[in-house]
Formats: C-alpha cells, sequence, structure tokens
C-alpha cells in the first residue's frame, strides 16, 4: 500500500517535472512540445491524486492525508537530488531503484 | 537605522499586542460557548502576530508600519470596554 | 523599507532568519529525534527488558504504591505499551502539577526472593524532549517564551520565504550542487524549504498552539475574568475531586475501571491513571484516554468511585474549536503515528532542520567574498558550533549513558553535564579553529562516535544489536541502526569540509563564490559540470 503511494507519487512527481522547463531538459532528450505541457501537467496531478487516495484507503481519513505529505516529500526530494545527478549516473541509480520497487508492487501481497 | 529599529518594535510588541488584543476579542465576539471562543481566538492569534509582523517591514514608511498596527489594535481594544 | 514588497520581504527573511536560526536548528534537530523519545528512553535503559502482560504491570504499580506512598493525595500510573516498555509510576502529597516524585520500574515484579532489578537512573530521550521546547535554561518560562518567539521567527522566514522565492514552480526539483557556492546552497535551502512545506508550516504553527495557554492567555482574562484555572477546568474537562474524609478504606481493584474505560471508548487506548486519596473512603480514580491510536489528543476521561469502582461521571463532549485545537496539538507530538508514519515524520523533521542549517551556511557563505567582519565571524563560530557542534553533544549523552557507571548516584546529573559540556566544548573549538578545522573536527568526532556507539552498546549491555534484532526489540535496534547509518554521513560531511575548506584547493571555475565554507554538498562538481554544460547546449 505504502509502496504503491510512493510509486504513484514518484510517477506523478516525473510526469510533472516534464512539463517543467529546466527539468525537462535534464530528463528528455527533446523537450515536449507546449501542447502535451497541460496534459503532462493534468496527467501528473492525477497520479498525485491517486496516490492520496491510496494513502487515505490504507491509513483511513486523516492519517491517509497525513502519510500523503510526507510520501510526497519523499517521492519530491528523492526526485531532486536524481535531478542533481550525472546523467548516467542517474540512469544507472533509477534502473537500480526501480526494477526492485516494480517487482515489489507487482508481487501478490 | 532609526525606521529598522521603530519596525522592529511595531512588529515584535505592537504584533504580539494585536495578537493578544485579537485573541481577547474573539473570546467576546464569536457566538460560540465561552470556553469555544476563547480557544478559537488563542488559536487564530498567532496568524495576527505573524501578519502583523510582515506588514510592519512590507509599509512603505515605519510611520505607516506603526499606524497599520495602531489602528486595528484600537478597533479590537474596544472588546475590553465593550463587555 | 526597501524598494520593492519582495525585497522588503526578502531582508526580513534574511534576518528573521538569521537570529531565530541557531535556536530553531537546536529546536528542530532535538525535536526531530523527539519522535523516537520512548524508543532512545528504552535504549538508555538496557537493564529494562521487555515483556509482562498489562495485567501484571497493573498490579505491580497497585503494589509498590501501596508500599511506598500509602497516604498520598494523589498516585500516578502510566503503564507500559507497544513503545514503551517501563512502567512509570508517580506520587504527591499536595495538589498541581509540581511535587511528583516519578519513577520508572521493570513492568514485572523480580520473582520472589530475587533481588530487584536496578534500572540505572538516566535522562532518557526526555533530554532532547524537553530540550526542544524550553531548552533547558532556567527559568524554564523564559526558555519557552525564547523557543515560542523563534516559532515566530520562524512561520515569518516560513511566509517571507514562499513571497521572496521567485520560481517556486519552474524551479522545483532544482539542485545545482555544480555550480558551488551560494548558488548550491541557495538551491538546497529552497528544495529542502519547499518540498518538506506542508511539514514545516504544520510543525511551526502546531508548535505555538501547544503553548497557547501560556502564551497567549488574554482571552481568558475577559471571558474567566483572570480565572485560568476555571477555563481549563471547563475547556479541558479537569475532575479533581474533594478533600479526604479521613475515614480509612480500601481501594478497589484498578483492572475493572480499565476494562470500563476500554469499553466506553469503543476499544481506546488507555492514557494515564490519576488515584486520589487512595487509602480513603472518598478514594477518585480517573483514568485518561490515551493518544496512541487517532491524531487528535482530546481530554477524554472517566472518573470512578475508588471505593466501589463505581462510575461517576465521563468527560467526552468535544466542541468544534476544542476538537481544532485536538487536531493541531496532536499532529505535533505525533503519538498517533504507526511506525512507517512515524519515519515519515522523522523525515520531514530532517528536512526542517537541514533546511535551517543551509539557511544560515548560506548566509555566512554569500558575505564570504568581503572582508570579513566581527559579525561574520561570529555567525560563522555559531554555525559550527551549532551545526557540527549539537550532533557530538547529541552522541556524547548516549555514550555517557553507556561509561557512566549504572549504580553511580545521581548519574543522571553526569548525563546532563555531558551533553552541554560537550556542547560547550564544540563551541569553544569552533571559535577557536581556523575554517576547515571547525567543521572537519566536530564533523569527524561524530562519525567516530556514531560508529563506535554500537560497538560500545555491545562491549557494555547486553542489549546490543545481536540481541536486540534476534528478540525483535525492533525499538531499540532501531536507535542502534540509525546511529550507525549517520556515522558514514557524518564522515562525508567532514570528508568535504576539509577537502573545500583548505586553503590550497580554493581554485574555483570562474563564476562561482563560496571558497570560505564548505561546499558539503559539491562532491558532484566536476561530473556534473561537464553535464551541465551539455544541457546549456
Amino acid at each position: 500500500m505504502t509502496l504503491l503511494a510512493f510509486g504513484l507519487a514518484e510517477a506523478g512527481f516525473v510526469v510533472l517535472a516534464l512539463a517543467m522547463d529546466r527539468h525537462a531538459r535534464q530528463l528528455a532528450v527533446r523537450r515536449p512540445p507546449t501542447w502535451a505541457r497541460a496534459k503532462l501537467r493534468a496527467a501528473g496531478l492525477l497520479l498525485l491524486l491517486l496516490a492520496l487516495r491510496t494513502c487515505m484507503s490504507g491509513w483511513g481519513g486523516a492519517e491517509g492525508v497525513v502519510a500523503w505529505c510526507g510520501v510526497l516529500t519523499l517521492a519530491a526530494l528523492l526526485l531532486a537530488l536524481a535531478l542533481a545527478l550525472p546523467r548516467r549516473v542517474r540512469t544507472a541509480t533509477a534502473l537500480l531503484v526501480l526494477l526492485p520497487l516494480l517487482g515489489a508492487l507487482l508481487h501478490p501481497g | 537605522m532609526a525606521g529598522v529599529a521603530l519596525r522592529t518594535v511595531g512588529a515584535v510588541g505592537g504584533g504580539y499586542a494585536l495578537a493578544a488584543s485579537a485573541a481577547g476579542a474573539a473570546a467576546v465576539w464569536l457566538p460560540l460557548p465561552r470556553a469555544e471562543a476563547t480557544l478559537a481566538g488563542m488559536l487564530a492569534s498567532f496568524a495576527v502576530f505573524a501578519a502583523a509582523i510582515l506588514w510592519c517591514f512590507a509599509a512603505r514608511s515605519a510611520t505607516r508600519a506603526l499606524a497599520g498596527v495602531a489602528l486595528p489594535l484600537a478597533l479590537l481594544l474596544t472588546a475590553w470596554w465593550g463587555r | 523599507m526597501k524598494a520593492s514588497f519582495r525585497a522588503s520581504m526578502a531582508w526580513l527573511h534574511t534576518w528573521c532568519g538569521l537570529f531565530a536560526g541557531w535556536i530553531l536548528f537546536a529546536v528542530f534537530l532535538t525535536g526531530t529525534v523527539s519522535y523516537y523519545r520512548q524508543e532512545i528512553s528504552a535504549w538508555m535503559r538496557p537493564e529494562l527488558h521487555a515483556g509482562g502482560t498489562r495485567t501484571k504491570a497493573l498490579r505491580r504499580a497497585e503494589t509498590e504504591l501501596a508500599r511506598r506512598a500509602p497516604h498520598a493525595r494523589t498516585w500516578l500510573i502510566e503503564l507500559p505499551d507497544a513503545r514503551t516498555p517501563s512502567l512509570r509510576i508517580g506520587w504527591s502529597d499536595r495538589d498541581g502539577p509540581g511535587g511528583f516524585t516519578l519513577q520508572t520500574l521493570a513492568p514485572v515484579a523480580p520473582a520472589g526472593g530475587e533481588a530487584p532489578i536496578a534500572i540505572r537512573r538516566t535522562v532518557g530521550g526526555d533530554l532532547f524532549y524537553y530540550f526542544h521546547f524550553d531548552l533547558l535554561v532556567l527559568p524554564f518560562r523564559l526558555g519557552r517564551w525564547l523557543v515560542s518567539l523563534c516559532a515566530v521567527g520562524m512561520l515569518v522566514a516560513i511566509l517571507t520565504g514562499v513571497i521572496t522565492h521567485r520560481r517556486i514552480f519552474a524551479d522545483f526539483f532544482t539542485l545545482r550542487f555544480a555550480k558551488g557556492g551560494a548558488r548550491a546552497w541557495l538551491d538546497a535551502h529552497n528544495a529542502l524549504g519547499v518540498l518538506a512545506l506542508p511539514y514545516h508550516l504544520m510543525i511551526t504553527y502546531t508548535g505555538l498552539v501547544t503553548f497557547a495557554l501560556m502564551l497567549m492567555p488574554w482571552g481568558i482574562d475577559l471571558t474567566y475574568g483572570g480565572n485560568r484555572a476555571a477555563f481549563q477546568a471547563e475547556m479541558f474537562g479537569q475532575m479533581l475531586p474533594g478533600p479526604r474524609a479521613d475515614r480509612p478504606h480500601a481501594l478497589a481493584p484498578l483492572a475493572p475501571m480499565l476494562d470500563a474505560a476500554e469499553r466506553h471508548w469503543g476499544g481506546g487506548a488507555i492514557g494515564r491513571i490519576a488515584v486520589f486519596n487512595p487509602d480513603d473512603a472518598t478514594a477518585r480514580v480517573l483514568v485518561t484516554r490515551g493518544d496512541t491510536d487517532r491524531i487528535p489528543i482530546t481530554r477524554q476521561s472517566l472518573l470512578f468511585d475508588g471505593t466501589t469502582g463505581a462510575e461517576l461521571a465521563a468527560r467526552d463532549e468535544a466542541g468544534p474549536v476544542e476538537a481544532t485545537w485536538a487536531t493541531l496539538y496532536g499532529l505535533h507530538l505525533a503519538r498517533f503515528a504507526a511506525p512507517l508514519l512515524r519515519g515519515l515524520f522523522f523525515l520531514s523533521g530532517l528536512v526542517g532542520t537541514a533546511m535551517v542549517a543551509t539557511g544560515l551556511i548560506l548566509w555566512t557563505t554569500k558575505r564570504a567574498g568581503r572582508a570579513p567582519g566581527r559579525g561574520w565571524r561570529i555567525a560563522a563560530a555559531l554555525n559550527a558550533g551549532t551545526i557540527a557542534g549539537l550532533p557530538v553533544a547529541m552522541l556524547a549523552l548516549l555514550w555517557a549513558n553507556r561509561l557512566i557507571p549504572a549504580a553511580l548516584p545521581a548519574r543522571e546529573v553526569w548525563e546532563f553535564r555531558s551533553f552541554f559540556g560537550t556542547w560547550l566544548l564544540a563551541f569553544a573549538a569552533a571559535t577557536l579553529l581556523g575554517r576547515p578545522l571547525r567543521w572537519g573536527v566536530p564533523f569527524g568526532v561524530a562519525a567516530v562516535l556514531a560508529a563506535g556507539l554500537p560497538v560500545l552498546n555491545a562491549l557494555t549491555t547486553g542489549a546490543h544489536l545481536g540481541a536486540t534484532l534476534r528478540s525483535g526489540a525492533w525499538g531499540v535496534a532501531g536507535v542502534d541502526l540509525t546511529i550507525l547509518a549517520s556515522a558514514p554521513v557524518f564522515a562525508c560531511l567532514a570528508w568535504m569540509a576539509m577537502r573545500h575548506g583548505a586553503p590550497s584547493r580554493t581554485v574555483r571555475p570562474p563564476g562561482t563564490e563560496g571558497g570560505r565554507v564548505l561546499p558539503v554538498l559539491a562532491g558532484t562538481r566536476r561530473s556534473a559540470a561537464t553535464e551541465e554544460r551539455a544541457e546549456v547546449r
């Protein structure tokens, strides 16, 4: 549950970052065209809201909101740190982190 | 320099006085049971304090800064007589 | 003030942040570790073994109190729970919060005939907890007002920081360590501030709310004619019993009353138990609801007749404002937080600590290029003494806990002294040492102390990692593991401080400043600079 919420939040922030000038340049080879940005922004926010829903169903209403804030902070910090790394190091780190995460998410139970 | 000193006095002393009088006014004027109204005033007073500090350093002149604290303070202090 | 609104707010942010910053850093760091106050307290009492049911602990409390203070005015009982392995009892001969004799016991009485297990006297995690809101200065009210004033400064700094930040969304994830100097510190300060903004606002405002009664009592003067006790009685439902009748009477067993209270709260946790006039016909038992199972800390309580166990009164209702207050209070203390959520609070607290630290270092870095004046030198020494010195002092306290003989009388005073003594030493070092050393030495010492602590723990007690991990005492093991994990961080900080602070290495790419302070975060400089160029293209 927490892992899922964290994954959704991280994905949401990556998508939001793609809609931002500086971060899009850091993340993608080509920056997304203007028309795509509004959609990216909407998709990113949607993912963050999905993370909120996951938190609230896992922790219960009020505590879910508190947990969501914490999960968002953690996810955003990790993305900021990752973006500060040189690109090659970043790709390797991302793979090292994402693959086990994906495994944990897909693992039943 | 004198301006900064005046503003600081207005922000810290005046801001606290304003927050305290807002807490008092809320306790008297809010249409709630008196314990609830008193607590509501306490809870909101810190926002008033912070806003007053921002105002004191945002105002164009030190005089305006002090006046901007003194006027609402006078208004809220009527709660002390108007009960 | 300045030419524009934004410039005025930037000015206010700088000076408000600087003057409140050193105290705020200490408050944030000690407050953050206070999320694990119970675990740290348990770590500091290695003789204490977990185990024992509530019934056994309650029976022990009743026996001990009846033996030690049969005619007291008030008994206090705090039963062990999931995070606290110890039983706490207290007694007082008069009304009011002062005058209590408190004792920490093992929850189960040692089996008959055996010598009782002596639990070392220690300040426990309480030292960090109390320090974070009253700085442990005397009189304690002065410390609380000082911390509150700094909290108002923090509130102002947060608001002005948001106003001043030019590109809050455009630079959301930006950390340009590659540029080094003030730019890197500013990016770090911004990111740490923005990414945990809800936490910073919450913890600052709720911190003020916890002291609302002390800071803003003026409304009570109007509505209650200055009778603060009447306000507290009405607001928080304090149910004080009458005087004793001097007719001796045995106390009814407490366990059925606790069961009744639990039923009344629909399975809610039991908090503190107070017994008034325990040996008298007027005996009363006040059971207060615990705060570990939900966010709001409402003052729900049940009053029982101590001679019959009959329920006399219940305090339940919470108006909307009281509910708000209770939620804000509960959010600050975070006693409701389950382990994972507690971890997120801890992380957010560390982010807040780092935000204050980077802000302080930014102030000196920005002004490093000019001829350093007296003010700059004082600020730089205070920075090192606080930011690098406090962790050393905190670790020294834990070392002292293991090194001071367990049987030494008043040993908790020596623990207290070792904390403040080490910190004073760190300040002295920060004043006397030159630029790289004043950061490198304390961080290096912190790394050694942190790495050595689990070893020392294993050498001096039986509650070491090998034992606690095997028995599943995660709270105590977590303290060891967290401290162990902090060792490489401190080592890294020390290494970077020495590397970048050394005079021979101050050659910088043009356009960067900050040859004077440690660019701790600039470790990836060369490779990242290459990438930055690639990105500009």
